[in-house]
């Protein structure tokens, strides 16, 4: 019996560590890039040896290049204010919906409630030129509201507001109704309070997607004030070349900044999804 | 805790509602500046959508040129990211927005965005006469749809065969020949290649490779082996695949590009063949002009030599590139035209090609080329090597309204090949499914 332990144990850890393995070493590989020069990148790329993954001469030229050639202080900033605009336009819009959806009686609710549940299952694409139209029409092409206001009322934030708002009692409403509270009030005092969880999930969904959306910011704005992240990634790829170590540079920036907001947020994420799964 | 949440929304509805200001703000100028352009009604502005960068590549300086010659008119460039480019395009010009007066446009494209009635003819403005024989035919042919001229030519392209001088002085082979009378077999670069294909470290796996294309798989390259045979991509109305793409030929062709990677082996299995050569692990590589400034980089000690062929066979090369289209809905059209006629017939033309490097597709302009002793020497008889073909072994892409179609599957089925599926069996595949794709265009 106490010979089989350690070698269970072993093989467990083996197979763990194979699969850290295979995921990281692609990150690392980005990481390793980016501090290396140019044409070194794929010098060490066949046959794989230890050089593939450690760098033999460093170089932080890519990362200064970043901030001095591509303007990546208005880079950021423009992509952290798109997100953080969404994220709080969005669950107040988001929350206020829902709440309606939840706990007033009007003509046509399901039928609304129905539309709402088909914006997050058409695909982007299909909406894109009409949307696109839109906003030509509205003036609004090169400018942080083509950016910011088709996303802020997200169909998805809808739904788990809602979802987490049909388990509030209404006993709960009902006496703050007979304590003299107004609605306002209940909203804000109440309702919004106890789904902390809900709004970290939601607040989180819309971040990452407005950190992710590259084919509509790409369409909507063409001068350098408004670019954003992802699109200026896909600047590193020009015609007939790649820049390969700035855009392992601006990768590397551009998956850290949403795990550094993710992971100490992430157990509230988790805990929010899954309460909204939770139905009597 | 409690009371902290409000707090925060009204402090989140205060900074967006800053951020929101801030966000006119910048956009004030713009739009004034606009409508005061408009107002003015001297002046007219128009806008072209082109790629990223391409100011700083020459068009800036054919802009102002331009403007000198015509001070009523400006011009203002919107780029866009290579790698996205068309999907913009097709979602701009979808929208029949009227923001855009010209549109730089892939050639083999041209067919798909006159079916979509994205493009005006040009024919009004530029008559036939005037450009018939300036620019080169295979760029005239990409042009044209249904006998009209739809968008005029900016550049064209050619290939040619890069080597590796230090790996074949180290082997002792001798390297292939500029000269159009010399040109090599593709018999004799599998076989110099598999004499360069060979391991290193004792691994005993290859990290040397002898021969590799620079955009694997991609119809643009990888035509001229069918070409080459002489075998039709399409019917000659564009709309049929099989029969074409699966001819005896084609199969033909497809077997040697399995026999690559697969029977010789001299080709990586990596789609980073570039860097390959830049790094000194590829010894030949069929790649375009832009090249040599990148090698150079790279500090590689490399060759120009001609496109290769098949022995007996005639020699096929590929082209095509960038035309200058005017979109349908724009309402400066005859400001627009100016501005083509400056930049693919007039002074404009050569001041594109001495900033950009591409290769011209107006003959006048390949003509001084041939002339120039500039060009005889190493690496600038590039040009006249480019020259030549564009002039005499140039064959255009298929013209056919569902090019991308019919190029991603194209694409698919060599991809098929080069991972090891008999190629008969991926091109036979493959047709049925063109067809199909190829048919809403009837």
């Amino acid at each position: 019996m106490a010979s089989t332990k350690p070698i269970k144990e072993i093989a467990y850890y083996a197979l763990h560590i194979l699969i850290v393995l295979a995921i990281v070493s692609p990150l690392l590989f980005a990481l390793v890039s980016s501090v290396r020069p140019l044409n070194d990148i794929f010098k060490y790329v066949s046959p794989v040896t230890w050089r593939t993954f450690i760098p033999t001469e460093i170089t932080l030229q890519a990362y200064v290049d970043l901030f001095k050639e591509w303007a990546f202080g208005t880079i950021l900033f423009n992509t952290l204010l798109v997100a953080v605009a969404t994220v709080l336009f969005g669950i107040i819009i988001g929350s206020m919906a829902a709440f309606s959806f939840a706990k007033f009686e009007f003509k046509g609710k399901s039928l609304l409630f129905g539309f709402v549940l088909l914006t997050f299952m058409i695909p982007f694409e299909v909406i894109a030129i009409p949307l696109y139209r839109l906003i030509d029409q509205l003036n609004w092409i090169d400018s942080y509201y083509a950016l910011i206001v088709p996303a802020v009322a997200n169909g998805l934030v809808i739904f788990l507001y809602r979802q987490f708002f049909m388990d509030l009692p209404n006993a709960l409403i009902e006496s703050a109704l007979l304590d003299g509270a107004r609605w306002w009030k209940i909203y804000t005092a109440i309702i919004m309070p106890l789904c902390k969880p809900v709004s970290i999930s939601a607040g989180l969904m819309l971040f990452i997607s407005q950190w992710e959306s590259f084919l509509w910011p790409l369409l909507v704005t063409h001068s350098q004030k408004f670019r954003v992240i992802q699109v200026a990634l896909s600047d590193f790829t020009t015609e007939h070349s790649t820049l390969w170590n700035e855009m392992f540079a601006m990768a590397v920036i551009a998956v850290i900044i949403p795990i550094l907001i993710l992971l100490p947020l992430q157990r509230y994420f988790v805990q929010g999804v899954t309460n909204t799964g939770i139905k009597e | 805790m409690k009371k902290s949440l409000p707090l925060l929304l009204l402090l989140a509805l205060i900074t967006t509602i800053l951020a929101g200001c801030q966000s006119k703000n910048d956009v004030s100028p713009d739009t004034a500046s606009e409508t005061t352009g408009q107002n003015a009604g001297k002046e007219t502005e128009i806008t072209m959508v082109t790629l990223s960068d391409y100011d700083k590549y020459g068009l800036n300086d054919v802009i102002s040129s331009f403007e000198k010659a015509n001070p009523t008119i400006k011009v203002k460039l919107e780029m866009y990211p290579f790698n996205n480019y068309f999907e913009t395009l097709e979602v701009k010009l979808g929208s029949r927005s009227t923001d855009y007066d010209l549109i730089m446009v892939d050639g083999p494209l041209i067919s798909n965005y006159t079916v979509k009635g994205y493009l005006a003819p040009l024919d009004s403005y530029l008559k036939p006469e005037q450009w018939n024989s300036k620019w080169v035919d295979s760029s005239v042919k990409a042009g044209t749809y249904n006998g009209k001229l739809m968008a005029a030519p900016m550049d064209t392209s050619t290939q040619v065969l890069y080597y590796n001088k230090d790996l074949f002085e180290q082997k002792g082979i001798t390297p292939p020949s500029s000269d159009p009378d010399q040109r090599w077999t593709w018999e004799q670069v599998v076989d110099a290649a598999a004499k360069l294909t060979y391991d290193t470290n004792g691994d005993g796996q290859n990290d040397v490779f002898g021969f590799g294309f620079e955009q694997v798989s991609r119809a643009y390259q990888i035509l001229s082996l069918s070409d080459s045979l002489g075998a039709k991509p399409l019917s000659d109305d564009g709309l049929v695949a099989t029969g074409y793409t699966n001819s005896d030929k084609f199969v033909q062709a497809g077997k040697f590009y399995y026999d690559l990677f697969h029977t010789s082996k001299v080709s990586p299995k990596t789609d980073q063949t570039q860097e390959y050569f830049k790094t000194g692990k590829l010894a030949m590589l069929i790649g375009g002009t832009w090249d040599p400034k990148i090698f150079a980089e790279a500090k590689v000690n490399f060759g120009i030599a001609l496109h290769p062929y098949f022995a007996g066979q005639k020699a096929a090369t590929p082209t095509g590139s960038w035309h200058l289209g005017i979109s349908e809905t724009s309402g400066k059209k005859e400001a627009a035209a100016k501005f083509i006629e400056y930049l693919t017939l007039g002074e404009g033309a050569k001041i594109w090609f001495e900033k950009d490097g591409s290769l011209p597709a107006n003959v006048d302009v390949l003509n001084a080329i041939d002339q120039d002793p500039k060009y005889d020497q190493f690496p600038n008889n590039l040009y006249r090597i480019a020259s030549y073909e564009a002039k005499n072994t140039a064959v255009s892409r298929p013209v056919t309204p569902g090019y991308l179609d019919w190029e991603s599957l194209y694409f698919k089925a060599f991809e098929d090949i080069r991972n090891g599926i008999e190629p008969k069996q991926a091109l036979d595949g493959i047709v049925t499914q063109m067809d199909r794709q190829l048919k809403k265009y009837e």
